[in-house]
């Protein structure tokens, strides 16, 4: 197969002004149908590429729109990082805006979901983990699942999920499917083996994501 | 495949607008998408020193690397200074490109820590008292074709 190039450009009409779509598209050839090591994604999840122009901002305020957690007002006290998690070194280089955070997992797994310093993504974190996908694909597909494994514990099957995402399920190593329950936004399953997949509805439609093999261990 | 959105809003830029026009510009980019593989792959190499300028900080730490692995494929493990034998430390893994990637960073035997676009983890809460530990740290990635991927380790 030939690398060719393909320019979509698609007007909608809105409301208020006229907005252009572009999706330039570039396919090269296959040279190796089967990756080393870890499977082909079953069913790939729809690509999310930069949207140049969007200033921070914009982002922002579109993950406001995604996730309910960001939107409700902040409690500075519920919702302060404690100083033994903001110390570690993973939030060194401020790569989370931790002051804008939201908890949403308390007890004994406290977790918070807050935005990304330069607002482009959107990041659920704990101590000694952090994820942070971008907002495009939170809107695109209305969640981002992330896994955290240490020697010792379950894995924790975690991520964020759209205010639009409904019936989650996460695939067990033996093919259990499992109800996840989400809750301000954030879920959070323990699995004590590498987990297979995850099953959802995005404001798209029916979406599945497997995960690679070797991010066991 | 690689694939870009650019959206034009123009003054029309309000939050359902935006929502909208994402969401209709990446369905279509999903629609033509075609799973493509490559081959091109790059050793690991440290481009950040102790210190350095650009280094994130580092405090507690006495090394502190940035390794860029290159276009890897899809499920090719890059680790630190070729496989090298760390003892204690935290890692990161990251990707910039576009359609965004899922990675994975592994402090092989101990920990991991897997997401779109950025992924950080260590195995002891504070990240910084695995002084028993033995373990490679790499990071990889799963994109349908390959990708450039940083790693970023303290130890």
């Amino acid at each position: 197969m030939q690398p060719k190039a393909t320019i979509l450009r698609l007007l909608v009409l809105g409301g208020c002004a006229t907005a252009v779509t572009t999706a330039a598209l570039t396919t090269t050839a296959p040279a190796d149908p089967k990756p080393e090591r870890s499977p082909a994604l079953a069913a790939p999840a729809p690509r999310v590429g930069p949207v140049p122009g969007f200033t921070s901002a914009q982002w922002r305020s579109l993950a406001r729109e995604q996730l309910e957690v960001l939107e409700e007002p902040r409690e500075a006290a519920a919702d302060a990082v404690p100083a033994s998690i903001r110390s570690q070194p993973l939030f060194a280089d401020g790569a989370v805006e931790l002051a804008a955070a939201r908890e949403v997992a308390p007890g004994a797994e406290r977790a918070w979901i807050a935005p990304s310093a330069d607002g482009t993504a959107v990041c659920a974190f704990r101590t000694g983990a952090v994820a942070c996908p971008s907002v495009a694909r939170l809107t695109v597909t209305g969640l981002a699942p992330g896994v955290n494994g240490r020697y010792g514990e379950p894995f924790h099957v975690w991520g964020i999920a759209g205010d639009d995402t409904s019936s989650i399920v996460l695939i067990e190593a033996d093919g259990t499917r499992v109800a996840v329950t989400v809750t301000d936004n954030f879920f959070d399953v323990e699995t004590d083996d590498w987990p297979r997949g995850m099953t959802w509805t995005g404001p798209e439609g029916a979406e599945s994501f497997e995960f690679p093999a070797d991010g066991a261990w | 495949m690689r694939g870009t959105i650019v959206l034009d809003t123009h003054d029309c830029a309000g939050k359902r607008s935006l929502r909208s026009h994402l969401r209709r510009a990446v369905s279509l980019t999903a629609l033509l998408t075609a799973v493509a593989f490559a081959t091109s792959s790059a050793p690991a190499s440290a481009d950040c020193t102790t210190g350095g300028s650009g280094c994130l900080p580092a405090n507690g730490y006495s090394s502190h690397d940035i390794w860029n692995c290159g276009s890897i494929r899809s499920g090719t493990n890059c680790p630190y200074g070729g496989g090298s034998r760390i003892d204690w430390g935290w890692g990161s893994a990251s990707d910039d490109g576009s359609p965004d990637a899922f990675v994975c960073v592994v402090g092989t035997g101990y920990f991991s820590g897997c997401s779109f676009d950025l992924a950080r983890a260590c195995f002891a809460a504070s990240c910084d008292d695995q002084d028993a530990l033995q373990f490679t740290l790499y990071v990889n990635h799963t994109y349908a074709s390959g990708r450039t991927i940083s790693g970023h380790g303290y130890w």
